[in-house]
């Protein structure tokens, strides 16, 4: 086992991001952080998410898809979570 | 399938779950692993997974071999050098050098092949070839099954632009499962929310503001202009490349596996020789150990190790692509480590603040001398750019991007460990907090960044 962060391993020599005294999680605390990261990803870009789906090969899954992604879209702009990201982007944004 | 995308993202919750569950059960989770990256890499092509996994078999089947016979070493890395050869090079050999010379004879010039190169390919042959030299060594033994070792070339956090993860380092990981106790995650996402940031944020923009646009036309820039693009372009493949690298070094983490650091703020290095043990280290160390020590290293007198550190950096100005302006870079690289070990540039561990500072900027400068020749489509392009450095008249610096070079440049005069120090304050926080806090900046970046996917540099390669 060549992982620094397991037991019994002293880490490599060289400079390394990972070191014997790297902070370790169960997985399942992982997947948990995971989980609400890509929640709130899948909220700051609910916009970009339809843009997906309205790309997909046409098809029943994809219609079913594209009206998921529109309701879920719909209720980001209720909570007007788009305008507030897109006034950031307009006050902070570096380009484009 | 790029790192920044939602695509990938559900791509990798989705292995994420699958591959702590099938934990208990290694073969079928090597198997879910090699299918997802093959996903991964089809999402470009499907037959690119046909190519990676035929050279993953070739150097299966000779690494069988190699232990005790030369013959199979020298056959498996002709093979997979003939692929590489032949996806890379035969179109600048058929156009530069072939067809050169029938012109000059009065023949017909020979047609080219423009064959599409493959993602990663230049990658995953280096890790072959590793894999190979590695058994030959006896610092691995031999995969009985073709499996392990089409994971360690295909895993797909590596896949498409490296790290290029030695044989020796990856493979032992591969035979005992991770603990699902122990996963890095406060670094792990560090890594992938800061390199996140830097390619968003900073490569991207400077990229598509400064970079792109000076390099097109270099007849069009002052001396202020072609200085800055030429900073900028130091800060952008440094931004582009290194983030790639830490995504890829925190994907692979989440997961149990361990790549070494990739980048070590390279633009602090006080000498050449110092920049190459911190600017892509895989690839410094790959021909350290497989090409410039083979060829004897510096045991041979101050000539023959001249020698070796040029053909090292040559081929490594060649790895990066088929073309002249490559060519010349790998040996104005080696030329440079040469003269730096003749005259005893290298500042030593014991040399004085203003020593060591005078190093700094003078490898800084040396470095961006070369990414013109690196960045520049052509040689003519790279003389137009380094023209544009003696028209003083009427200079005009562009405020807002010398901003975004410094500040991408400042990630250099940050403490050498302060990602470890930002992991000790947060091992503190819960899972949840932690997973808020990782999803926030995410989306604060892909907010503020320019609209747009753009792919990283070294996929070209």
């Amino acid at each position: 086992m060549r992982q620094p962060w397991l037991p019994g391993n002293e880490g490599l020599q060289a400079a390394d991001d990972f070191s014997p005294a790297s902070d370790v999680r169960p997985a399942r605390a992982v997947a948990l952080a995971l989980a609400l990261a890509l929640l709130l990803l899948a909220m700051g870009r609910s916009g970009q998410i339809v843009d997906v789906a309205f790309g997909l090969e046409p098809g029943a899954l994809a219609d079913a898809l594209l009206a998921a992604a529109e309701a879920w879209h719909g209720t980001m702009t209720t909570l007007g979570l788009p305008e507030a990201l897109a006034s950031l982007h307009r006050a902070l944004g570096l380009a484009g | 399938m790029l790192f920044p995308t939602g695509i990938f993202a559900l791509f990798f919750a989705t292995v994420f779950c699958l591959h702590w569950l099938l934990n208990s059960r290694p073969l079928a989770n090597r198997l879910m692993l090699l299918g997802a990256s093959l996903v991964f890499y089809a999402w470009w092509s499907v037959w690119l997974c046909l190519l990676l996994l035929g050279v993953a078999g070739w150097a299966w089947a000779l690494g069988l071999f190699v232990r005790n016979r030369r013959v199979a070493l020298f056959l498996g890395i002709f093979g997979i050098l003939a692929v590489l050869g032949l996806f890379k090079y035969a179109d600048f050999f058929l156009g530069e050098i072939a067809g050169r010379m029938a012109l000059a004879l009065g023949w017909e010039a020979p047609g080219l092949l423009a064959l599409v190169l493959p993602v990663g390919i230049s990658f995953y042959c280096f890790q072959a070839i590793s894999y190979l030299l590695d058994v030959r060594a006896g610092e691995v033994t031999p995969e009985p099954w073709p499996l392990n070792v089409a994971l360690y070339l295909g895993f797909f956090p590596h896949l498409a632009a490296g790290p290029i993860v030695r044989a020796a380092h990856f493979l032992p990981q591969l035979r005992a499962p991770p603990d699902a106790r122990r996963v890095p995650m406060v670094m792990a996402g560090l890594l992938i929310a800061g390199g996140l940031a830097k390619k968003v944020l900073l490569a991207n923009t400077l990229a598509t503001e400064l970079v792109d646009p000076a390099f097109r036309d270099p007849e069009a820039l002052d001396a202020a202009g072609a200085a800055l693009a030429i900073y900028g372009y130091a800060a952008q493949i440094y931004c582009d490349f290194s983030a790639y690298s830490d995504m890829a070094i925190g994907v692979a983490a989440l997961l149990g596996y361990h790549f070494p650091r990739n980048f070590d703020q390279p633009y602090r290095a006080a000498s050449l020789r110092d920049f190459w043990q911190r600017w892509h280290i895989s690839l410094s160390f790959w021909f350290r150990d497989y090409v410039y020590k083979p060829l004897g290293g510096n045991r041979g007198g101050r000539w023959f190790t001249a020698r070796n550190a040029m053909l090292a950096m040559v081929l490594s100005g060649l790895w990066h692509g088929a073309a002249w302006t490559f060519l010349l870079w790998g040996a104005v690289h080696g030329a440079g480590l040469v003269l730096e070990r003749w005259l005893g540039l290298a500042p030593g561990e014991g040399a004085g603040r203003w020593r060591r500072w005078l190093g700094v900027l003078l490898t800084f400068h040396l470095v961006c001398l070369g990414w013109v020749l690196f960045r520049a489509p052509d040689l003519a392009g790279a003389g137009a750019m380094l023209a544009a450095l003696g028209r003083w008249e009427g200079i005009s610096p562009a405020w807002p991007m010398l901003a975004l070079v410094a500040a991408a440049l400042a990630l250099h005069a940050l403490p050498p460990n302060w990602q470890q120090g930002l992991e000790r304050r947060l091992a503190h926080w819960p899972a949840w907090a932690l997973g808020l806090g990782f999803g926030a900046v995410v989306v604060l970046v892909l907010v503020l960044g320019p609209s747009g996917v753009a792919p990283f540099i070294y996929f070209q390669f």
